[in-house]
C-alpha cells in the first residue's frame, strides 16, 4: 500500500522540508546580539486535568514535570525536553527536532486511560531566538509585558501580544552567568511578520539591517 | 487603557484581553418550551447598568481563560476578579450620584470624573 507508506515517513526525514522562516538568515551585531529562528523544534500541545498533573510523574518527560504554577516551565535532566504552562489544563512539550513523533507516541501509551488530549503542533509554530545585550529592550518595544528581569525570570512563559501577532515569549533556561536567550513562539503564518518586526526593533539596538536570502525586502 | 489581574498569569494590560459581556446569567431550564419573549430575554437583554457590573473576561493573547470580573463601568475602578462558577463577591463601590442616576461627566475612559450634587463643572 504506497499510500500509507507515505504517511508513515514522518516529517524529520524529508531533505525538502522547510521552516517558516527559511528565506530570513540569522542576524548578528555588537555584543552577542542575535536573532535567529529555531527550525523544526518538537512541539507537543497536551491538555490535562490540573488535579491530574500535581501528582502525575510522566517518564517520557525524562523528569520534567508538569508545571502547575503559572507561566511557569520545566526541564528534563537531559535538558532536551521542556514543558511550557500555556493553562491551567494546557502544556506544550519543546524538544529536539524529528523527536516529537517518538515523544507523542510515548506520551500517549503512558497517558493511556487517562482523560487527556496530545496535537502535533510541530509545524505550526515556529520559534524566534533572540540572544545578547539588550534583547529585553528590544522586546519591550513591541509588547506591553513587563520585561524586567524583576518579573521576568529564566524558565518564564508568558503570552501576549507583539505588534499584531500573538505569541509566547518563554526566557529559556541557561547556565548562571550565561547570557540570557529569549524564544518566541509564533505560528507559522505570522512569522514572517514578527520576524521582520523584531529586525526592526533590534536595529535600534546595533543590529544590521536584515538580507534576506531570497532578496525579498522587509515589509515594515 | 487599564490592567487586568488574571486569576492565573497575574496583573496584564487590558489589551491582552476580550471580553464576553455580562457574567452570571445561565441558560434557562427547558428552553424548548420557551416563547420569543423568554429567548430574547436570555439572548439579548442586559442590565447594562452604569457603575458596578459583573462581567465574564477571556486573558484571549495569555492563558486564554475565562473568568469573571466586577468593574464600576463608570470609572473602570476593577473591584474583584474570581474565577467561573463563583459567587458574586460582595463589594461596594461609589455609583454615579446625579439625580438621574447618570454621572453628567465620563463614560468609562481615562479622563473620567465621577461628579457629585452642587460640584462645579
Ligand atoms: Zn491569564
Amino acid at each position: 500500500m504506497a499510500t500509507s507508506d507515505k504517511l508513515s515517513e514522518t516529517l524529520a526525514d524529508r531533505p525538502d522540508r522547510l521552516s517558516a522562516l527559511s528565506h530570513r538568515s540569522p542576524l548578528t551585531g555588537d555584543d552577542g546580539l542575535l536573532m535567529r529562528e529555531a527550525t523544526h523544534l518538537g512541539k507537543l500541545v497536551l491538555r490535562l486535568a490540573e488535579t491530574e498533573a500535581e501528582t502525575l510523574k510522566i517518564k517520557a518527560l525524562e523528569g520534567a514535570g508538569l508545571p502547575t504554577q503559572p507561566c511557569r516551565s520545566s526541564v528534563s535532566h537531559t535538558g532536551t525536553v521542556s514543558v511550557l504552562w500555556l493553562g491551567p489544563d494546557e502544556w506544550m512539550v519543546v524538544s529536539q527536532a524529528g523527536t516529537e513523533e517518538a515523544l507523542q507516541t510515548r506520551l500517549h501509551s503512558e497517558l493511556s486511560g487517562r482523560h487527556f488530549q496530545l496535537s502535533n503542533v510541530t509545524d505550526y509554530y515556529t520559534c524566534i531566538d533572540i540572544a545578547g545585550h539588550q534583547n529585553r529592550e528590544i522586546l519591550m518595544n513591541l509588547s506591553t509585558l513587563d520585561m524586567h528581569n524583576r518579573t521576568f525570570s529564566a524558565g518564564q512563559i508568558k503570552g501576549s501580544i507583539f505588534g499584531h501577532a500573538n505569541a509566547y515569549v518563554w526566557q529559556l533556561h541557561t547556565e548562571p552567568g550565561a547570557s540570557e536567550i529569549f524564544r518566541l513562539i509564533i505560528r507559522s503564518s505570522m512569522a514572517d511578520y514578527l520576524w521582520c518586526l523584531v529586525s526592526r526593533s533590534a536595529r535600534l539596538f546595533g543590529m544590521p539591517e536584515d538580507t534576506p536570502i531570497s532578496g525579498e525586502k522587509l515589509v515594515i | 487603557m487599564f490592567v487586568i489581574d488574571c486569576p492565573w498569569c497575574g496583573e496584564r494590560d487590558m489589551s491582552e484581553f476580550s471580553c464576553g459581556g455580562e457574567a452570571h446569567i445561565a441558560r434557562p431550564e427547558g428552553s424548548e418550551q420557551m416563547n420569543d419573549e423568554e429567548w430574547a430575554q436570555f439572548v439579548f437583554i442586559r442590565k447594562n447598568s452604569k457603575g458596578r457590573y459583573a462581567e465574564r473576561w477571556n486573558h484571549a493573547a495569555g492563558c486564554r481563560r475565562w473568568f469573571n470580573l466586577l468593574r464600576n463601568t463608570a470609572t473602570d475602578q476593577i473591584l474583584a476578579v474570581y474565577k467561573m462558577g463563583d459567587a458574586e463577591p460582595n463589594v461596594s463601590t461609589e455609583e454615579p450620584v446625579t439625580p438621574s442616576g447618570e454621572a453628567p461627566i465620563g463614560s468609562g475612559n481615562d479622563a473620567v470624573k465621577l461628579m457629585k450634587p452642587g460640584e462645579a463643572l
